[in-house]
């Protein structure tokens, strides 16, 4: 059950809402989540506190570092303590790990980044190395306001720690606040599509009120719905906050499968507008692409979870009924 | 020897003479081979595409001089006055040769606009602008839909009031593809808002360089331009630039769309004829390592069996069409499995790329599929939406009632 | 070779075949001929063998047909399966009668496709076992050939009109490689069992062969080939069947959509029903044009595809539009269409079981892309 009581998780989210419809910048953020009480949240329900901030960054097609947080909150007792701030180098599929990855924000040449590496053998093991040893280049192709970018160092480092399961844990964590941030991307564009089919007429009509029109905005609909519920069974399939690597994978399929569906949807329905840069659409259909691909894109995803019951994993069920 | 075996001979024989002939049927479009581009709509720099444009009314002019600029249209015009199957039969030979692709002003200017003009203009006009359209000299776009008229393109609100012996043209056009280069545009506008609305409605022939005409570009989500908004600000047409009677313009703009070319053979050109020739997504699958995947397989076959069958039936119409047949339902059967088709074929590259479809990586044929993708949902949109094309399948060919008119 | 007959032509054979269908074969029709010992109308088939000529159309003249090719016989094919026809004559001329037609043996040639083009043999071919595969080598029955004769011995499963048959062609492997054998009902150490089936208007048995006597067809060890040839007919026939009987699934829906008000109009004015029978539209026209395009490349015609694409794009997209046509039939006639009454299941059945005959989709696709070098 949660900690948080309906009245309280509703003002919460308003809250947070307002925070990111004012403004950027992750001292601002900072600040106004301390000044929110954040922390007593956090402690009340962890679970619903990563769902209500990273679902209303998604909304807001916010970017920041918040993610860096989660994961590295999964790593507290594996990493030696940190002497300032530090930042996650997100491995790219297709890359080697540690040496060129995406960082989610700005950095200080000063700030630590903590990457993953892989030995020979296969074993895992986090690495720190200061942001001055990275070139950084910004990542326009896809969604060029995301502000990420990608990261190259040739400069070796050293295993701090082992990774042994911190690494599932980690990205089981991530994953979760990545599921989140996509489903608020997701309701934030079905909101548009609804309201942009609601106010346009055609043949005397608003759009909405026909059929091919209103139907693809409930199937978007139930995929959203669907989508949030696998997420809070995940977060509740295992006792601790972040936990549940197989959960976190189901979960993030299942919203990588939604914003397809709702991106698709939400277009069509938009129509000739949908597919200008005046209309907001673009940019969530962007977005969503861009968290869809973060720590494993649902397709991929999807062909491990197959391999893996094949190879006679037992499924973890996410959801029991 | 027929007609149109005669016909071939010459169309080949001017080939020859003005152009080169691809080596080796597709081999050209191979994998690896040229520029990667997958994409239907462009996202060219000015200057790049004032060569193309350059390049297209150039050979415009040969095929005009050779005396194919028209082939369907008056001789008085420098047509030759052969049918809809010889313009085919044209196209088909010319997909064989490396030549410019004059898509941008043959679809719609003269695909659509020219024939209307035949058809509605009066006699002055048709003489002053029907040859500069056919030499390639004068292009013409459409000034059709509107922010509130899309679909419903009877909703137009663009007011056309007369003065004297002129009319002041007032409103605002969307989605006109290359305004921006083009001379002539054809508006739609309501000279009558007291009756039905499709029965207030005149179209004018506007010359673009008139005092009034502000034409901005349209950022499409690929990130091109092709399309433009156009604001008339009290624009003055003269009287004889009217097409067809006063408040008869519903009539004048069903011949243009009727124009709309039979989705035929002429769809696939430039990028797209790479995209979608034969191998070319098989070599996909194996230069991405998805030779021996199973599922990438399945879902290639299932791609490509539709694929295959569209093309058959695009054959059998013209097929048909040559043997003298009236085109069937098949446009809007073509245009709504094009669209799904390459919709798919757009997903399966994305899927089969993977994460180096994410950013440029320089990688031949990875990253360029991007054009595709963001291309593919304006398929099922521009030229009719999907659903209005069901709505005209459902009700014209299978007989379904209509809608009930809006309480 | 460029086409035999004209558009106008194969519209006059469609409107025959369509006029006697309509009377002969509607749904109660059917229903009855179903429960009748043979499982078909046997009246109505032997007045399509003769007055009609519809068994002989695609043999050689020489053996006593009138060599018409597929892109006519799929007319007439698309027909039946616009009307459902229960009935072997897919099994006996198109599956039967090409395995005899490929297989070069003139001796067999001679002595049964006469039989099969007047309708008195109906003639089955058996080629799966008890996974149900459709494979063209690699069989279990076996056949050996003992002081000048041979003799079979084996379990053939999913058999069409296999009880029914009054000639077999069976594939069983000897010591010489796959070869293909007629077997004739009432041989000896031969039995049936008819199976229950999904699809009730193509009945499917097992047969037990039990050092059966058979004859040769060819030569030992030419059944992949054959078989190949067969399986390229075969589903391009099919092909015009599934589009036919898509076609009146269609049909069906668009009719029910005009008839039946729900809220005070017509539920065919609604976007999701009229939107649905577009999609359904759209799909048969694009399998039709794969059909067409798989018979006249069987019949090798001048501008038609290489055979072996044609007729495996048309097998794919044949049975998918027929299955989905079927299915959202049903959708648009809601509970009516799920009631064992209305026709619409039996299409439904017909069309799965169509699309699993030769191996289903997971085959099929392979398939295309194997013939397209991929």
């Amino acid at each position: 059950m949660s900690g948080l009581d309906l009245d309280t998780i509703t003002e919460v989210t308003a809250s947070v809402r307002e925070v990111f419809a004012a403004g950027t910048g992750a001292a601002v953020l900072a600040k106004a989540l301390d000044e929110l009480g954040w922390t007593e949240v956090v402690e009340a329900d962890p679970a619903i506190a990563t769902t209500i901030l990273f679902s209303e960054q998604g909304r807001a097609l916010a970017s920041s570092r918040l993610l860096d947080d989660v994961v590295l909150n999964q790593l507290g007792s594996v990493l030696p303590a940190a002497s300032g701030s530090r930042a996650v180098l997100y491995p790219r599929t297709g890359a080697t790990p540690g040496t060129v990855g995406i960082l989610l924000g700005a950095v200080e040449d000063d700030t630590e980044i903590v990457s993953m590496a892989m030995d020979e053998n296969g074993n895992a093991s986090w690495c720190l190395r200061p942001a001055s040893d990275f070139t950084t280049e910004a990542i326009t192709g896809f969604d060029p306001t995301c502000g990420w970018s990608l990261a190259r160092t040739s400069t070796a480092a050293t295993a701090v720690a082992a990774a042994g399961t911190s690494w599932d844990d980690a990205r089981a964590a991530g994953r979760l606040a990545i599921t989140a941030e996509i489903i608020g991307v997701c309701a934030s564009a079905l909101e548009l599509a609804v309201s942009h089919t609601s106010a346009r007429h055609q043949y005397g009509r608003a759009l909405a009120s026909f059929q091919a029109v209103r139907h693809q905005l409930s199937e978007s609909h139930a995929a959203i719905e669907s989508a949030r519920n696998t997420l809070a069974a995940a977060y509740a399939a295992s006792p601790e906050h972040g936990g549940g690597a197989w959960a976190a994978k189901v979960a993030k399929v299942r919203a990588g499968q939604t914003q397809a569906i709702v991106m698709r949807r939400g277009i069509q329905v938009l129509g000739a507008m949908g597919l200008t840069l005046e209309s907001e659409m673009h940019r969530y259909v962007t977005r969503a692409a861009a968290l869809d691909a973060l720590l494993g894109g649902h397709a991929e995803l999807a062909v491990e979870i197959g391999t893996e019951l094949l190879g006679g994993a037992a499924p973890a069920r996410v959801v029991t009924i | 020897m027929n007609d149109i075996e005669t016909f071939t001979a010459e169309v080949r024989a001017f080939l020859d003479a003005n152009a080169q002939r691809f080596p080796g049927g597709e081999a050209h479009l191979a994998w690896g081979k040229g520029d990667d581009h997958t994409g239907y709509f462009s996202d060219d720099t000015a200057e790049v595409e004032a060569a193309k444009f350059a390049a297209a009314r150039s050979w415009q002019r040969t095929r005009y001089e050779g005396g194919f600029g028209w082939i369907t249209g008056p001789s008085s015009y420098g047509g030759r006055e052969l049918s809809p199957v010889h313009d085919l039969v044209y196209d088909l030979l010319e997909a064989e040769y490396d030549v410019p692709d004059t898509g941008v002003i043959s679809l719609i200017g003269l695909g659509m606009i020219g024939p209307t003009i035949l058809a509605h203009g009066q006699q002055a006009i048709k003489d002053r602008y029907l040859p500069a359209m056919y030499r390639g000299d004068a292009i013409a776009c459409q000034l059709f839909s509107e922010p509130a008229a899309g679909s419903d393109l009877a909703g137009v609100t663009t007011k056309a009031v007369q003065d004297g012996d002129v009319w002041r043209l007032t409103g605002q056009k969307v989605w006109t593809s290359v305004a921006h280069q083009a001379q002539l545009g054809m508006a739609l506008c309501r000279t009558n808002p007291d009756v039905p609305k499709h029965k207030g409605i005149t179209a004018f022939l506007v010359d673009l360089a008139s005092p009034g005409v502000e034409i901005r570009p349209l950022r499409q989500m690929n990130g091109g331009a092709e399309f433009n908004e156009v604001f008339l600000t009290d624009v003055v047409v003269p009287d004889d630039h009217r097409l067809g009677e006063i408040d008869g313009g519903w009539r004048v703009a069903l011949t243009t769309l009727m124009n709309e070319r039979a989705s035929v053979g002429g769809e696939n050109e430039g990028a797209l004829a790479r995209v979608l020739s034969d191998g070319f997504l098989a070599s996909l699958l194996h230069e991405t390592g998805h030779g021996a995947d199973p599922a990438a397989r399945r879902r290639l076959a299932e791609i490509t069996a539709d694929l295959t069958a569209a093309d058959y039936l695009n054959r059998q119409t013209v097929r048909r069409l040559v043997g003298g047949a009236e085109p069937g339902p098949e446009a809007s059967v073509s245009k709504m499995m094009w669209a799904q088709n390459l919709t798919r074929v757009a997903h399966l590259a994305a899927e089969l790329v993977g994460p180096r479809l994410t950013a440029d990586t320089g990688a031949w044929g990875t990253y360029s599929w991007t054009e595709l993708l963001l291309g593919s949902p304006a398929f099922r949109i521009l030229g009719g939406t999907e659903e209005i094309l069901k709505n005209i399948l459902g009700e014209r060919v299978l007989g379904l009632p209509k809608e009930p008119v809006a309480p | 070779m460029s086409e035999l007959t004209t558009d106008a032509d194969r519209e006059d054979l469609r409107a025959g075949a369509r006029a006697v269908l309509s009377a002969k074969a509607t749904d109660e029709q059917n229903r009855t001929a179903i429960a009748s010992e043979a499982g078909y109308d046997v009246a109505l088939w032997a007045q399509l063998a003769s007055e009609l000529g519809l068994h002989s159309m695609v043999f050689p003249e020489e053996h006593g047909g009138s060599g018409f090719g597929f892109v006519e016989l799929g007319v007439v094919l698309s027909e039946m399966g616009r009307a459902l026809l229960p009935g072997p004559f897919f099994t006996s001329v198109v599956l039967a009668g090409s395995a005899l037609v490929v297989s070069g043996d003139d001796e067999a040639r001679a002595s049964y496709l006469p039989g099969i083009a007047d309708g008195s043999t109906v003639a089955t071919l058996a080629v799966q076992e008890a996974d149900g595969a459709w494979r063209h080598d690699g069989f279990d029955s076996e056949a050996v050939h003992e002081g000048g004769r041979w003799s079979l011995t084996g379990e053939k499963s999913l058999v069409p009109f296999g009880t029914v048959a009054s000639l077999i062609v069976v594939a069983a492997t000897t010591a010489d490689g796959p070869s293909l054998f007629a077997v004739e009902a009432g041989a000896a150490g031969l039995t049936s069992e008819a199976l229950t089936t999904l699809d009730i208007t193509r009945p499917l048995a097992r047969l037990r062969f039990s050092r059966t006597p058979a004859v040769l067809i060819g030569v030992t060890g030419q059944a992949p080939a054959i078989l190949d040839a067969v399986l390229d007919r075969a589903t391009a026939a099919l092909a015009a069947e599934q589009v036919g009987a898509a076609r009146a699934c269609l049909e069906m829906a668009v009719a029910y959509a005009k008839d039946r008000s729900q809220f005070g109009r017509q539920i065919g004015s609604f976007q999701a029903i009229k939107h649905k029978c577009a999609d359904m539209f759209a799909r048969i026209q694009i399998a039709e044009a794969a059909a067409v395009e798989a018979a006249r490349a069987v019949d090798g015609l001048e501008d038609a595809p290489p055979v072996g694409v044609a007729a495996a794009v048309a097998h794919s997209v044949c049975s998918e539009a027929f299955m989905f046509a079927a299915a959202e039939n049903i959708q648009v006639h809601g509970g009516i269409g799920f009631t064992w009454e209305h026709p619409a299941h039996l299409y439904f059945r017909r069309a799965k079981a169509s699309q699993l005959m030769f191996g289903g989709p997971g085959v099929y696709h392979e398939r295309l892309l194997q013939r397209m070098g991929v």
